[in-house]
């Protein structure tokens, strides 16, 4: 790269909100259509939309959602798609659900809990030679190296 | 998605596990200075997928995948690999959003929340994520989730059935879909007459 690439790198302004809204349409159309809809909602309602209970009762009703269309976008941002979310998460679910009921008493304390699960994590780690694989792989896909520098050698082979 | 659903209902022949300890049901009924811990949960995840999918090689890995991804095997990316870590991150998302669910109802079961499927690819899309892969943003998809939910919210307070809901949602899609292509319309024309010049 030449300097003065580099130097107009540095230099450059940094945008304001209103551009850093206005460069991306949807984020823009999005902002307006809910803003559209707010107002329109509390015309229509006589202002009990903008009510603190409406908003908690969005506030409880939205996470769930948003997590499982997290979950597809990646594999959507990837150029597929995954169709299996609900079932995973209804599985996993019955996985942590079976595993809590039948392991931690109704009435033990959200600190022990965490405790136990925190003592868990190293008791987890094994020798077994294709979780190592995997996790180096995965390592080095998210982070751009290995996780040991040593570790390279051994799973690329020189 | 069949595999895995038939898994669950012969695991627990389609019954209910429930009665869970008061720490797991705090997390989906719960606030933390009057912010519902389930939302706190959704806005880290958000956030944490926002910073991989952006700062992270993975991410740009992911995009460059959803581009053309013959391009990025051939520019020495591993593309099978960053594929089973975007199926390893959606499941591990799936098994959060398991917790927010099974602390709502306070049971699991093989059944639930199904109709939310295809919901959660209009949200994504609306959201501005493209279904062929390599563009979208976490901001977009978020103000999508807010707008849905309005409308939700909105129509139930003006008595209206819940199951007209999707119905609004579709046609905000379609609305949102007129809106692009009445942009790039305009666009184009302005782009016409100026070059015309």
């Amino acid at each position: 790269m030449p300097s003065s690439t580099i130097s107009n790198l540095a230099g450059a302004r940094r945008a304001t909100f209103t551009e850093w809204l206005g460069r991306d349409p949807t984020v823009t159309m999005l902002c307006a259509f809910i803003l559209a809809a707010a107002l329109a909602f509390g015309a229509l309602t006589s202002a009990r939309f903008f009510s603190g209970e409406t908003f908690r009762a969005m506030a409880f009703e939205m996470p769930e959602m948003g997590i499982l269309a997290l979950a597809m976008m990646v594999p959507l941002m990837s150029g597929g798609l995954n169709l299996a979310i609900i079932a995973t998460s209804n599985l996993s679910g019955l996985a942590t659900a079976a595993i809590v009921t039948s392991l931690i008493h109704p009435s033990s304390s959200p600190v022990a809990v965490a405790g136990v699960i925190a003592r868990a994590r190293p008791a987890g780690r094994d020798d077994n030679l294709l979780a190592d694989r995997i996790h180096y792989r995965l390592h080095r896909g998210f982070f751009g190296r290995a996780p040991d520098p040593g570790d390279a050698r051994h799973y690329d082979g020189g | 998605m069949t595999a895995v659903k038939g898994i669950s209902i012969y695991v627990t022949n389609g019954g209910v596990i429930g009665g869970f300890p008061a720490a797991i049901l705090w997390m989906g009924n719960g606030t933390l200075w009057g912010v519902p811990v389930s939302m706190i949960l959704f806005i880290f995840c958000a956030v944490v997928v926002a910073l991989i999918m952006t700062h992270t090689p993975f991410g740009v890995a992911v995009r460059m995948i959803g581009s053309n991804e013959k391009a990025t095997r051939y520019s020495g990316v591993a593309t099978n690999w960053m594929l089973v870590g975007v199926y390893v991150l959606s499941s591990l998302l799936c098994w959060v959003a398991s917790i927010i669910m099974m602390a709502r109802f306070n049971s699991a079961r093989a059944g639930y929340a199904e109709s939310y499927l295809l919901i959660t690819i209009l949200v994504a899309v609306l959201g501005g994520v493209d279904p062929n892969g390599g563009f979208g943003r976490v901001l977009g998809l978020f103000l999508a989730l807010i707008l849905l939910q309005e409308i939700s919210t909105g129509f139930n307070l003006l008595g209206f059935s819940p199951h007209l809901t999707e119905a609004i949602w579709g046609i905000t899609m379609l609305f949102a879909i007129f809106i692009a292509l009445v942009r790039n319309q305009w666009s184009l024309r302005l782009w016409r007459s100026k070059t015309a010049q």
